[in-house]
């Protein structure tokens, strides 16, 4: 009952930060200088809007407001935004009026959803190992090659090495298609460049981690009772490192909804990133505060579904 | 086995053979890149509107391939069988062709048009991007599209089933060119009204285009297979796969793509390195652009100076920039339209004259760039190599010192680049790429009308023009107008501006300016009615509103005698040019456009530098490919010519 109870407390907290965020970022986006019209038509336009006469201008310009449910003050924008927004009613983006938001998001969450479940999962099997091995073998060659390569998989930006892999595979070798969504071969190489930056991330944290859970006493009372490497460190040190791996993979998580848009754009992958980056950049507004409700959301959640996993993980944690 | 079986298991096999070959010709399939499609809507302005140019709609007119014309395109009838104007070009009556049919197999017919132009101009769809069609010359377009009339008013309407009438507010000897845009198709009325929403998704869509679309995924690829029921001139291409985003080249080289754009110099010089490639390879300029430079839209009185302008002007070496910063991916422009063009051949460029621009500069009263102060460059998304070679070119040749500043690129776009005004600018520059969004007669000047507009009078008019720009906002919030001794000053004001109005009239020699200015409703007989409305309104909020909009006419009118009076000498020419080039049909608007755009471009306040080239390579195989040359360009466009060679 008391996790229950932490749940719905938590859930409520998550309601009213996302309220906050909200309105901070209408506030800001009403305070950024340009009319929403002219950011979204003027440019669009080459210059053609200033032929109209003022007149012709009125008439676009309230029109576009109406569409956008920009004719009424800012608290109501505001409220209409949230109380369409907490049903995932979204309305219309300036950069695509054919279709709701809700319904862009829709079409493309199950597509970033897979990719970042399939990335972080590649990143998770391959990192995790990839840190124990280095934390064991610590301050030899294999420790040092292995840091290397996971300080290269998070330095060098997975667009360039997208950009390799496709010459590889795709032009030379000829085994895998450049792009697309549809079949396993093409899930290949957007999953492991997606991967590559959670992998090092990881396999640094369990390096870390590992060597100082392997530092504790109780480490000490398992090999002084007569306990193996392998029973004690995948008894006793691996179940306690794994809780700051948790942590991370949380949020990274979340980020990884809209932070392949690089990916999705040099693979063709239809997902989120490439709608939510498009926004900030083109200063889509309904589409901006969108991008913000979900990532808030999903980072929340995720930070939820971390402190929960955390109770199963470490048994002192307990929740009032 | 016997005879009998023998000749059953012949004909069996032959059957199957020629069903296969068949089929391996039948199925001609191009994958294509293409802009990421968001919906496939034609009125919006966005990708599809180039998909809805000949693909997969069809207006009266439409585009063929010219490469000797503007755009490398020339307007050509597709549904329109031919047509006529009155002499006022004012009423445009069309016959369509009795052979077109939507891909349902319906009829396409002069009711489709009548109810698809009503229909856009409704207020049903408020956010219509007017500017990018024809509608918006269309009889009552703008008091339909407010609301304030009822859209059976708008001037369209279907004589018979196979006869168009389109009466316009005012003459346009274009509109056989604007007809062309994705805003002159029709769209199937039984289709939109059985499910507003969703009519235009694939597997609902009913075109009356070549091609139509099977499926499609946004930021992934789009399916074309051809319209069985579709009459008229086409390639015998099957399928077209158009795909969007990812490293085209390398998509091209590993076979997916039948052609790919070049997008940077690396890939550029790939490509010419490489044996097969550099067979495939093909390139054109874009005429349809032209990039450069214009001062920021401030109130700084520095650049009233011309000879300054014109220094500046005068002191890029433009051959180097394309050569060493572009990498031979642009032709040098030192005028708006280029060499080997109708228009671009008939106008003086501006020349790379050092020397000239150094002695222009110390006339200026700079010599050597002493005394000037230091101007801001603006630009967005960080580098940009173009600018920081041309700031370099100010400070060798000239000694001039420009700072480069990034800007956020809504507010570079919007506020900087092509707002009327930039109160906040300081005195420097902007880039500009100036494009025509399509082939109509006031974009042959391709936005370097704003020279006449918004730059060539003297800062304070500018400083004066934006304020009333601001001030006709303003009245709208006014809270007054209810007694007489409200009207006073707007009286009194209004008669001031009736004799200003006058001399205009009386002393501007080009008559057609003069027909514009005095067409009806003039602007004091506006302001009179809404006085004597005002008279007998019954309530405040009528009475506030009247007097309103007669401050709105007043402000309006004082801004253009304000810009008339204080425009130079060479401006108010140029606008006179202009008002010929625009008064007669295009291709003898052509013919004249280059009086206009010489003395707009000799005003130096947006100034030509490069020319960007539009390069590709393509299969040997495929043939009739076009270049979308356009604002959205470079890329490919109307692909009913597409052909693929066994």
């Amino acid at each position: 009952m008391g996790l229950v109870r932490y749940i719905l407390r938590r859930l409520f907290t998550i309601f009213v930060s996302i309220v906050v965020v909200i309105i901070i970022t209408y506030i800001l986006m009403w305070l950024a200088p340009g009319e929403f019209f002219n950011i979204a038509q003027f440019q669009a336009s080459g210059g053609r809007v200033a032929t109209l006469t003022p007149e012709q201008l009125q008439v676009l310009i309230k029109g576009f407001e109406e569409k956008y449910g920009l004719n009424v003050p800012l608290w109501k924008q505001i409220l209409n935004y949230l109380k369409d927004a907490f049903r995932f009613k979204f309305g219309p983006s300036f950069s695509n009026p054919n279709e709701p938001i809700e319904v862009q998001i829709a079409r493309r969450f199950p597509v970033t959803f897979t990719l970042a479940i399939l990335s972080m999962a590649l990143a998770v099997i391959v990192g995790i190992p990839l840190g124990v091995i280095a934390a064991l073998k610590r301050n030899t060659w294999v420790d040092y090659i292995t840091m290397f390569f996971s300080m290269a998989g998070s330095i060098i930006p997975a667009y360039t090495i997208g950009v390799i892999m496709v010459l590889i595979f795709s032009v030379w070798l000829r085994v895998l298609p450049t792009s697309g969504w549809e079949t396993p071969k093409q899930m290949i190489m957007p999953v492991i460049c997606v991967a590559l930056g959670p992998m090092a991330v990881i396999a640094r944290f369990m390096r870390s981690s590992l060597l100082d859970v392997l530092n504790q006493d109780y480490i000490r009372t398992a090999y002084a009772k007569g306990g193996t490497d392998r029973a004690v460190i995948m008894r006793h040190a691996l179940r306690n490192s794994l809780i700051p791996i948790v942590t991370i993979i949380g949020p990274q998580l979340a980020f990884l909804f809209t932070g392949t848009v690089w990916i999705e754009n040099l693979f063709r992958v239809p997902g989120l990133g490439q709608l939510f980056v498009n926004a900030a950049s083109m200063r889509d507004y309904p589409l901006l505060v969108t991008s913000t409700f979900i990532l808030s959301l999903s980072v929340m959640l995720m930070n939820l579904l971390v402190d929960v996993i955390y109770a199963f993980l470490d048994p002192r944690i307990k929740y009032e | 086995m016997s005879k009998k079986g023998l000749i059953v298991l012949l004909v069996l096999v032959s059957v199957l053979l020629l069903s296969g070959v068949v089929n391996g010709q039948k199925e001609r399939v191009v994958s294509l890149p293409f802009w990421d499609v968001p919906g496939l809507i034609p009125y919006y302005w966005q990708a599809q509107h180039i998909l809805a140019q000949g693909t997969i709609f069809e207006g009266l007119f439409g585009y063929a391939p010219d490469p000797g014309g503007l755009g490398g395109v020339k307007v050509v009838p597709v549904i329109a069988q031919s047509y006529r104007v009155s002499k006022d070009y004012k009423v445009w009556t069309f016959k369509l062709r009795r052979d077109k049919k939507w891909s349902n197999g319906d009829p396409v017919t002069a009711r489709d048009f009548e109810w698809s132009f009503k229909y856009y101009a409704s207020p049903k769809i408020p956010d219509l991007p007017a500017w990018a069609g024809p509608h918006q010359f269309i009889e009552n377009f703008w008091a339909v599209k407010s609301g304030a009339m009822d859209p059976d008013k708008l001037g369209v309407k279907a004589l018979d089933d196979y006869t168009l009438e389109i009466r316009l507010a005012t003459p346009r000897y274009d509109m056989r060119e604007w007809l062309c845009v994705a805003q002159g198709v029709p769209i199937h009325r039984k289709s939109v009204e059985a499910d507003p929403q969703n009519w235009w998704r694939p597997g609902k869509i009913v075109v009356n285009g070549p091609y139509i679309p099977v499926s499609w995924t946004p930021g992934k690829d789009m399916v074309l297979v051809k319209n069985p029921n579709y009459v008229g001139e086409r390639g015998n291409v099957d399928k077209i796969v158009l795909k969007f985003g990812g490293l085209g080249l390398q998509q091209y080289m590993a076979g997916e793509l039948d052609a790919a754009m070049i997008n940077s110099v690396a890939e550029y010089r790939f490509v010419l390195a490489d044996p097969k490639l550099s067979k495939e390879f093909h390139e054109d300029v874009m005429d349809c652009f032209w990039n450069g430079y214009q001062w920021s839209r401030g109130f700084d009185p520095i650049m009233d100076n011309i000879k300054l302008r014109q220094a500046l002007a005068m002191a890029i070496d433009r051959e180097k920039l394309c050569k060493d910063v572009l990498g031979g991916r642009a032709i040098p422009l030192n005028k708006y339209w280029p060499d080997r063009n109708p228009i671009g051949d008939k106008m003086k460029g501006i020349p790379f004259d050092v020397k000239r621009a150094q002695q222009l500069l110390a006339e200026a009263g700079y010599p050597g760039g002493k005394g000037l102060k230091t101007l801001v460059f603006y630009i967005t998304g960080g580098g940009d190599p173009v600018v920081e070679f041309i700031v370099d070119q100010w400070k060798k040749n000239l000694g001039i010192n420009v700072i480069i500043e990034n800007v956020e690129s809504g507010l570079y776009w919007n506020s900087y680049v092509w707002p009327n005004f930039s109160p906040d600018a300081k005195a420097g520059f902007t880039v500009i790429g100036a494009p025509m969004n399509n082939l109509e007669i006031g974009a042959l000047m391709k936005n370097s009308d704003h020279t006449v507009w918004f730059y060539d009078f003297p800062t304070s008019a500018r400083k004066k023009r934006h304020e009333l720009y601001q001030e006709y906002d303003a009245w709208l919030r006014k809270t007054c107008g209810l007694t007489e001794a409200d009207w006073k000053p707007l009286l009194e004001k209004r008669n001031t501006l009736y004799a200003g109005f006058k001399k205009i009239i009386d002393s501007e020699p080009e008559k057609l300016w003069v027909a514009d200015l005095t067409r009806p409703p003039l602007w004091y007989d506006q302001f009179d009615e809404l006085y004597e409305k005002w008279k007998t309104a019954k309530t405040n909020e009528e009475k506030t509103n009247y007097w309103r909009l007669a401050g709105r006419v007043l402000t309006d009118q004082e801004g253009f005698q304000l810009w008339y009076n204080n425009l130079s000498p060479e401006s108010k020419q140029a606008y006179r040019w202009r008002y010929r080039t625009i008064n007669r049909p295009f291709s003898e608007a052509v013919k004249i456009a280059h009086y206009a755009l010489q003395l707009m471009q000799d005003r130096y306040y947006m100034v030509p530098v490069y020319l960007a080239k539009a390069q590709w390579v393509k299969s040997p195989k495929l043939e009739g490919l076009m270049l979308y040359k356009f604002s959205w360009g470079p890329g490919f466009f109307n692909f009913k010519y597409l052909n693929l060679k066994d």
